[in-house]
């Protein structure tokens, strides 16, 4: 595409793009905006500012505790999405066997799966093998549900190496790890990368797959989120959502740094 | 560098037990020597290729490289040179890292890794760019990294896919020589894949012409183009026009022949004992000239023929002919040279002749192979 868009057709896209993100962004400081509302019910406009709610969040043990389990689980999430989803998109793009679109298909397919019936399914599965370590089963219920985005971009990537660059290292005497490491790891570093963030954002907001496998002892934030709101609907509510929003923006931006995010989206 | 001689012995790929990839190929490349792999694209001349590399597993043969057969060892074992059609050089280093990576590969210290990069860098000519990444480069300057990258691990043969295949027309005529002298004045035995028969002819000390997974001819250039050995052979390196034709007398290697549409032939070198046999004369040979009365009517290797299109192409005119029996006839007639203009124009009655020397014979196709 060549050459900028003037006059009323550009008019129109300036605003049908800026409509697009209020729409996105506005939800979002309406909640920041709600945290610092110096009120006992959430109310719009605030009533006035204050940082107290923070502070009480804070000293809430319920939220710390959810908030520190949601992010662990959300790293173990991700590592273990990373170590079967990495292995797995190299062998369909790589490799050479019978059913490998089938393959494809079946490893990508709770992406198009209602993730509230993958999450009742899981834990039917669960509790009829009788299996009742709560952490361990929220790690497998969230890697069913994250992998698919690390085996996507991962896919994705891989497609776009050059097979003659294996096949240059492998002449020049690079073993296949070797290979991996020095030629194919560095091409598709974005991709991984950037299946990481999907993943981690996934598990660490998820709720209906958590809500069916969640108990008392091991409840991630979202789930804690949901029964504030059911109990006292003061702006709390909104200071957590604001901080999981925050540390969400934190998480981003970092592997932004580390890899480059927007070589990895642009993909 | 010490030059290895490299055999194939009854190599085979076969794939899924159905298709025959590379059917039962033997050759020898002299030590030193280029030899190039040469056929349309299909007819195996990759697939053996990639078999001497290590990067297939033939199903059956052997490949022999300096009196020692290779075919077991694992492809990073075999110590091979290779150029891809792409250059694959990897992207994400620079044209240094890219040369030293077979050299970290052999655990050279860095001083040494550094002194080799920069010998092999000069040798291509691209030592002032070692710090620029691929992307920055030409076509023609990543082929030659990738040719540094390839000769500095000091390889005992050198393997060419199509490596000029990119680029274009007179840059490849450059590098087809440079890469030609580089392979003569190190020695290296080398094996090229190519379907451009000007490659073949220019670089190569022997020429396989491959078809269907089989081995058609193995010969110099010369001879392969004076003296193709099958049909196949004479209608893809160059052109050919082909005469059917009958024995009607034999003395020794002087033949009398007649073509199926009456043409008589004086051939010089009937090699073949069948009767029937294809005739091949290349359109350089045939001389056209304007239909005089005085001419002979059926001397031998000559004939009547109607222009039906003249096209100039710098340094040859192409005639195409059609002689009475629809036969069509292509004759080239070179330019520049004394009163070379145009002898006839579309629709004229020409004379066309032959000497008979240019007479080739081949082995007659049966209908059902030739399909």
């Amino acid at each position: 595409m060549s050459g900028k868009l003037t006059g009323t057709s550009a008019v129109m896209l300036y605003l049908i793009t800026a409509g697009m993100m209020a729409f996105v962004l506005c939800p979002i400081v309406l909640i920041v905006i709600i945290s610092f509302s110096d009120g006992y019910f959430v109310s719009f406009p605030p009533t006035g500012f204050t940082t107290s709610w923070y502070v009480s969040v804070f000293q809430n043990p319920e939220f710390t505790g959810a908030l520190l389990f949601s992010f662990v689980l959300a790293v173990g999430t991700t590592l273990l999405s990373l170590l079967l989803g990495v292995p797995a998109a190299f062998a369909i793009v790589r490799g050479n066997f019978p059913g490998r679109a089938l393959c494809k298909g079946l490893l990508l397919s709770p992406l198009i799966f209602p993730v509230l019936i993958t999450g009742l399914a899981l834990l039917q599965l669960f509790s009829s093998y009788g299996w009742s370590t709560v952490k361990l089963n929220l790690l497998i219920a969230h890697t069913v549900v994250t992998s698919p985005y690390v085996i996507r971009t991962v896919l994705t990537s891989l497609e776009l190496v050059n097979p003659s660059l294996e096949e240059a290292a492998r002449t020049l005497g690079a073993t296949r790890w070797q290979t991996f490491r020095r030629v194919i790891f560095p091409q598709i570093a974005p991709g991984i990368a950037s299946g990481a963030i999907f993943c981690f954002m996934v598990s660490f907001d998820n709720y209906p797959v958590s809500m069916w496998l969640a108990d008392s002892a091991n409840t991630p934030v979202p789930v804690v989120l949901y029964r504030q709101i059911g109990t006292v609907f003061d702006p709390s509510v909104a200071t957590m959502s604001s901080i999981i929003i925050g540390l969400s923006a934190v998480v981003v931006l970092a592997l932004d740094r580390m890899v480059g995010l927007r070589r990895a989206m642009a993909m | 560098m010490e030059s290895v001689e490299v055999r194939l012995e009854h190599l085979t790929k076969e794939y899924n037990n159905s298709f025959v990839a590379v059917d039962n190929v033997t050759l020898t490349v002299g030590a030193g020597e280029l030899l190039a792999l040469l056929g349309p694209s299909g007819c195996g001349k990759t697939t053996c290729l990639r078999m001497i590399a290590g990067l297939v597993d033939p199903t059956s043969g052997e490949i022999v490289i300096g009196g020692k057969p290779i075919t077991k060892t694992p492809v990073h074992r075999r110590n091979m040179g290779m150029l891809f059609q792409n250059y694959a050089l990897f992207p994400h280093m620079t044209v240094a890292e890219n040369v030293a990576f077979g050299l970290e590969m052999r655990k050279f210290s860095r001083s040494e890794r550094e002194d080799k990069v920069r010998k092999a860098l000069d040798l291509v000519k691209l030592g002032h760019l070692a710090d620029r990444i691929p992307s920055q480069l030409s076509g023609g300057q990543q082929q030659r990294v990738a040719l540094a990258r390839a000769l500095v691990i000091e390889p005992s043969m050198l393997l060419l896919d199509e490596p000029l295949g990119a680029l274009d027309k007179s840059l490849r005529e450059q590098m087809q020589l440079e890469i030609r002298h580089l392979q003569q004045r190190l020695g290296l035995t080398t094996i090229m894949v190519t379907h451009d028969q000007d490659e073949a002819l220019t670089m190569a000390d022997q020429i396989a012409v491959m078809r269907a997974g089989q081995m058609e001819q193995i010969a110099s250039a010369t001879e392969i183009y004076q003296r193709p050995a099958t049909q196949f052979v004479a209608g893809f390196i160059g052109a050919s026009n082909f005469f059917e034709a009958e024995e009607v007398s034999r003395d020794g290697r002087r033949a009398q022949l007649v073509t199926t549409s009456g043409i008589p032939l004086d051939v010089t070198n009937m090699r073949l004992v069948t009767k029937r046999v294809m005739v091949t004369i290349r359109p350089e040979a045939i001389t056209v000239r304007p239909l005089g009365a005085e001419d002979p009517v059926a001397a031998p290797n000559t004939a009547v023929a109607v222009v039906e299109q003249v096209v100039y192409r710098g340094f040859m005119l192409h005639y195409y002919l059609r002689m009475d029996d629809g036969t069509e006839v292509i004759a080239y007639r070179q330019t520049q040279t004394e009163g070379w203009g145009p002898v006839s124009a579309v629709g004229d009655r020409v004379r066309i002749s032959w000497d008979a020397d240019s007479n080739h014979v081949v082995p007659l196709v049966a209908e059902a192979a030739a399909a």
